[in-house]
């Protein structure tokens, strides 16, 4: 689906808002963006962050500027609000996660296979016994 | 036209009456067609219909038949497929309005398999946008609109295989194909009332499909009872050596579930739902006693593992979606979809850390291990699909539909095959839903169970009232 790609123009457009974005908390760039100061879903949005942890609170504070410096100027307010409601609300499930007690040796479930075509000049030297 | 008595009858029964010529595959073609024409505009359930490649097919499956060449069940059997596979000269638009009108060179491999087998293709069911990948709040999600459940058209028929559930439930087809990353065939199933059949992972090939989750999607029939499922996932399954997941032809082809030489043992499960709506309580009860009455099974209470194996769950999809949707998510084509949640859940997946991914899939590894262990002392699982019945059609799915489901994650993290069937109705006239979970390459014994349970039922047999 190569058609999708972003273009220049479309990233160098992003990288501006992305400057001013990154240094600012997520509380001023929901108010940056409200149409109206006291907008429901920023409420609820703040009222989820507040309910963390400082470290989960910062976790998620950091990942949302990322997604408004790289995308920001193409969501709205409600939509930013939505995300950071969102994140703050699924922080504590992936907190849970990296609470699981995992060995060095634990592998994950998706181990490298090689993989090669059958090639019948190699099976034959195989069975010869001079591969 | 065929009369609703013809319709509705199960694929074994049509497969008899056509292999003995009692019934025209292009009669039965054409009555599926018009069906699907009034009453599958009405319930939105397909995305495109493929009349000329129907009755192409259905007349060489006659044509064929008459000449004493009968391919097997599906020969001449009118089926839908969800709009994630391909078709060969027919729009694949994966219920997403960025994709409309996309079109492949290629049929998928379970579209190919099906040919092979002479059934015959209707159509292309509706489905929730790229099935859900990018998250979705409301039954609205797809390109083709929200899909009406045919028991109660101001109800849903559940996603991401919405088309699937209504036009097998709706009688617009023998049997629909769907797919299942995380509840996408038993939950349609449990809505409608029908038999959902997610097959074990890698036993049906993908190649043409779209894909979500690599490591999750599983393709799988929904029909009008397990016995039609077995015999359709005869038809589907083997290896596929254009799916990297694909497994070998020896563990992939499925040749039937004979009748059970020994007890089954059924685990009935404890914990996996904190809480059923009252009509789903009173159906699961009545299913439970069923079973208990069956002599060839034995049941006894088990409870599922604990751990965050839906979170493993969740950031496996996610992280996976993220991928296989990226450029849609990065060109910003994402606000093109049609529900608030996929157009920005993209981005919010796209956050989540390598490290996440990993240990994720390192705690799949680990509840792998532990249901392997669990299914040392059962051989299916049983629990209600779902603890509630259809939802409204308008209602908010993040209130509607939130409720804990370990089995659900962990069903599909572990790549387990996994059957829904009809086990009762509430006052409402809504179906709920009875599932069996097996062990991997364990879909034989899903199906026996479930067949078992549905040799001393009938809520398989009714349909519901629907004019045309």
């Amino acid at each position: 689906m190569s058609k999708f790609s972003i273009t220049r123009r479309g990233f160098a457009k992003g990288a501006a808002v992305a400057a001013t974005a990154a240094l600012l908390h997520p509380a001023e760039i929901l108010a940056q963006s409200a149409a109206t100061p006291a907008m429901p879903l920023a409420q609820k949005a703040q009222d989820s962050l507040a309910k963390l942890p400082p470290a989960s609170r910062a976790e998620v504070e950091a990942k949302f500027s990322e997604i408004v410096r790289r995308y920001g100027d193409r969501l709205s307010a409600d939509q930013k609000a939505d995300i950071l409601r969102i994140m703050a609300e699924s922080q504590p499930g992936l907190d849970k996660l990296r609470e699981f007690l995992l060995h060095n040796d634990d592998q994950p479930a998706t181990v490298f296979q090689i993989s090669r075509k059958a090639n019948p000049a190699i099976a034959a030297a195989n069975e010869k016994g001079t591969a | 036209m065929l009369s609703e008595n013809i319709l509705f009858l199960s694929v074994t029964e049509l497969a008899r009456r056509v292999r003995q010529r009692q019934l025209s595959p292009v009669e039965l073609a054409e009555s599926y067609l018009e069906r699907s024409r009034t009453l599958g505009s009405r319930l939105n359930a397909y995305a495109t219909l493929t009349p000329e490649l129907a009755l192409k097919q259905a007349h060489a499956a006659e044509k064929e038949i008459a000449a004493g060449k009968y391919r097997g069940p599906l020969h001449g059997i009118p089926y839908a497929a969800k709009d994630l596979l391909a078709v060969q000269g027919y729009p694949t638009g994966w219920g997403a309005r960025p994709y409309a009108g996309q079109k492949f060179d290629d049929d998928a491999t379970v579209i190919r398999r099906l040919n092979d087998a002479g059934a015959v293709l209707i159509g292309k069911a509706a489905m929730i946008e790229l099935a859900g990948g990018m998250g979705y709040r409301y039954a609205s999600a797809s390109a083709t609109g929200a899909a009406k459940n045919p028991w109660n058209d101001g109800c849903w028929t559940c996603g991401s295989s919405s088309g699937s559930g209504a036009v097998a439930a709706a009688g617009l087809a023998a049997f629909a194909i769907g797919t299942e990353t995380w509840g996408s065939i038993v939950c349609p199933s449990a809505f409608t009332g029908v038999s959902g059949l997610r097959p074990t992972f890698g036993r049906v090939g993908r190649a043409g499909a779209m894909a979500l989750a690599y490591s999750m999607d599983k393709i799988g029939p929904l029909a009008r009872s397990a016995e039609d499922c077995d015999l359709i996932l005869q038809a589907i399954s083997g290896h596929d050596p254009d799916d990297a997941g694909s497994l070998p032809e020896s563990e992939a082809r499925y040749s039937g579930a004979p009748e059970p030489r020994e007890k089954l043992r059924i685990g009935w499960v404890t914990n996996q739902w904190q809480e059923l709506s009252p009509g789903v309580n009173t159906a699961i009860a009545s299913a439970l006693d069923v079973l208990k009455k069956i002599p060839a099974l034995t049941v006894s209470n088990v409870a599922l593992p604990e751990g965050p194996w839906e979170t493993a769950a969740g950031i496996i999809v996610s992280v996976e979606g993220a991928a296989a949707y990226r450029e849609l998510i990065q060109s910003g084509r994402v606000a093109e979809l049609s529900d608030p949640m996929g157009k920005i859940g993209g981005y919010i997946n796209e956050s989540i850390s390598a490290s996440d991914f990993i240990g994720a899939q390192r705690i799949r590894r680990i509840v792998q291990k532990k249901m392997d262990e669990l299914f040392e002392h059962v051989d299916v699982l049983a629990t209600a699909t779902l603890p509630v019945t259809a939802s409204k059609i308008e209602a908010n799915l993040d209130e509607a539909l939130s409720f804990s489901d370990p089995l659900g994650g962990i069903g599909n993290i572990c790549g387990l095959p996994a059957i829904s069937v009809p086990c009762g109705f509430s006052k409402e006239d809504l179906p709920a839903g009875l599932q069996f979970v097996g062990r991997p390459l364990d879909d034989a014994k899903v199906l026996q169970a479930a067949r078992l349970y549905q040799h001393q039922t009938q809520w398989h047999t009714r349909h519901p009232k629907l004019l045309v």
